[in-house]
């Protein structure tokens, strides 16, 4: 048992304590002799006391505002449903394109094998990438500004080598989105991009394709009339795809790869006009 | 409503004014909710299953919050570098009609954000220092010494009616 005569002496923690009313009994009594015999003290603690209140008052008629309808946990709950739905459906497509990846190898093995075609399968999942992700046109209002270095930081972070997001707003292509999907090689990703002022959507995907020597940029026509250029430098195998003319889509293709093999221009280059709808990195 | 959804619901307000207090945007204290339940939802299962609810979704919302400002100050470093507008982009925010009258709160949002924050944590929402502690992940003395210097600087800036021109020590009061 102690003597509350020897408590130890009253300190700062002990003032604000007593402002915030968390002292027991003994040390409150303890505490109120001392500003008794302190009135500076006592007075620096009325302040506090009457500021906690004042922001208490200030602070009230927010928490009493109704809950707006977003914030309703059941409301939340189906968003996130949704969310999850919207993910499972990604796998399943992503499945889908290592199946197609995987058919398109053997097709190019059993169809062209001995001539001088490379070994590596001509990118076709890139076309079903940009299918997938063309058709997409939910697009969430922006939590992350992003134009294409923010990309390639984004994609270097998550392939894990540093990869360069070919900037396209020279050609007349801003990004929208990237999107990441599992394939045979390692992760891939695919970045949509979208005609300022239009509607037609060209992507470029990427791929892990370590066991691939490089090799210069190739054409290949995809059912559906989409055309693909792409082209291996020794680490990825890279693509463009869209619904465009061979010769459009030719010279875009050329500048992507150039800046690929490159890095990317300087950042004045990139510049964003205002007014533009700010791009968006999608992880879902 | 399961009784676990009315139990996140009846912290939501709170959520909302400690939102709303660090942010002083109706619309973005709100995303800040939203974004804290959602992560709540999603992590459920990590809750301690002893632990407080409210001083949960707190620490959420509060590390929602410190990210959430990393992210914009990057993303507003970019925004500036390209379109030149760094000083709109981080300028004050209006206050709501409704709460510029309240000469406190003013004064509050001349504090240090740490200060602020557990200045409201532990003197509005009514935390205990412990969970103002875990909320904030700093140690319970960090919470005292933040609480104490925020006080006092926040009494000097209401009785002198300005910002002192040099910051406020510490006074031990023995």
């Amino acid at each position: 048992m102690r003597d509350p005569r020897d408590q130890p002496p009253i300190g700062e923690d002990d003032l604000q304590a007593y402002v915030d009313e968390r002292l027991d009994a003994a040390r409150l009594a303890r505490v109120r002799r001392y500003l008794e015999e302190q009135p500076e003290a006592a007075a620096r603690v009325r302040a506090m006391v009457a500021q906690r209140d004042a922001l208490r008052a200030a602070l009230a008629p927010k928490a009493s505002e109704p809950i707006p309808v977003r914030l309703r946990v059941a409301h939340l709950r189906a968003g996130l449903r949704r969310r999850r739905w919207r993910r499972l459906r990604g796998v399943a497509a992503a499945v889908l394109l290592v199946l197609l990846g995987a058919g398109a190898g053997w097709l190019a093995r059993g169809g062209w094998g001995g001539t001088a075609v490379p070994a590596a399968p001509p990118m076709a999942e890139a076309a079903e990438a940009h299918r997938l992700f063309a058709q997409e046109t939910r697009r969430a209002v922006l939590p992350a500004a992003a134009d294409a270095g923010d990309l390639s930081d984004w994609l270097s972070d998550r392939l894990g080598a540093p990869v360069v997001v070919p900037d396209l707003l020279g050609a007349g292509y801003r990004p929208l989105d990237g999107h990441l999907l599992p394939s045979p090689q390692g992760t891939a990703a695919v970045v949509m991009y979208e005609r300022i002022g239009g509607r037609t959507r060209l992507s470029f995907y990427v791929r892990p394709a370590p066991g691939t020597p490089a090799d210069r940029l190739r054409c290949a026509d995809h059912p559906g009339g989409y055309v693909t250029y792409y082209w291996f430098d020794g680490r990825f195998g890279y693509a463009v795809t869209a619904a465009l003319p061979r010769d459009e889509l030719r010279g875009i293709a050329h500048a992507a790869e150039r800046e690929v093999r490159e890095g990317p221009r300087p950042r004045a280059a990139t510049r964003l006009a205002s007014g533009q709808p700010v791009p968006r990195v999608c992880l879902g | 409503m399961t009784e676990r959804d009315a139990r996140i619901e009846a912290v939501i307000p709170a959520l909302r004014r400690f939102a709303w207090s660090l942010l002083r945007d109706p619309d973005a204290a709100d995303d800040l909710v939203q974004d804290c339940l959602e992560r709540a939802l999603g992590r459920w299962h990590l809750r301690r299953a002893d632990g407080d609810l409210k001083a949960w979704l707190f620490a959420i919302l509060y590390n929602a919050h410190v990210s959430g400002r990393r992210r914009e100050a990057r993303r507003f470093r970019l925004l500036g570098e390209v379109a030149g507008m760094a000083e709109q982009a981080t300028g004050p925010q209006a206050p709501d009609a409704a709460m510029q009258c309240a000469d406190v709160l003013r004064h509050l949002d001349a504090l240090p954000e740490e200060q602020r924050a557990t200045l409201l944590l532990v003197g509005v929402e009514g935390l205990g220092y412990e969970e103002a502690a875990r909320v904030l992940g700093v140690p319970v003395g960090t919470v005292m010494s933040r609480l104490s210097r925020g006080r006092e600087r926040l009494r000097r800036l209401v009785e002198g009616g300005g910002e002192p021109a040099v910051p406020v020590p510490l006074r031990v009061v023995r």
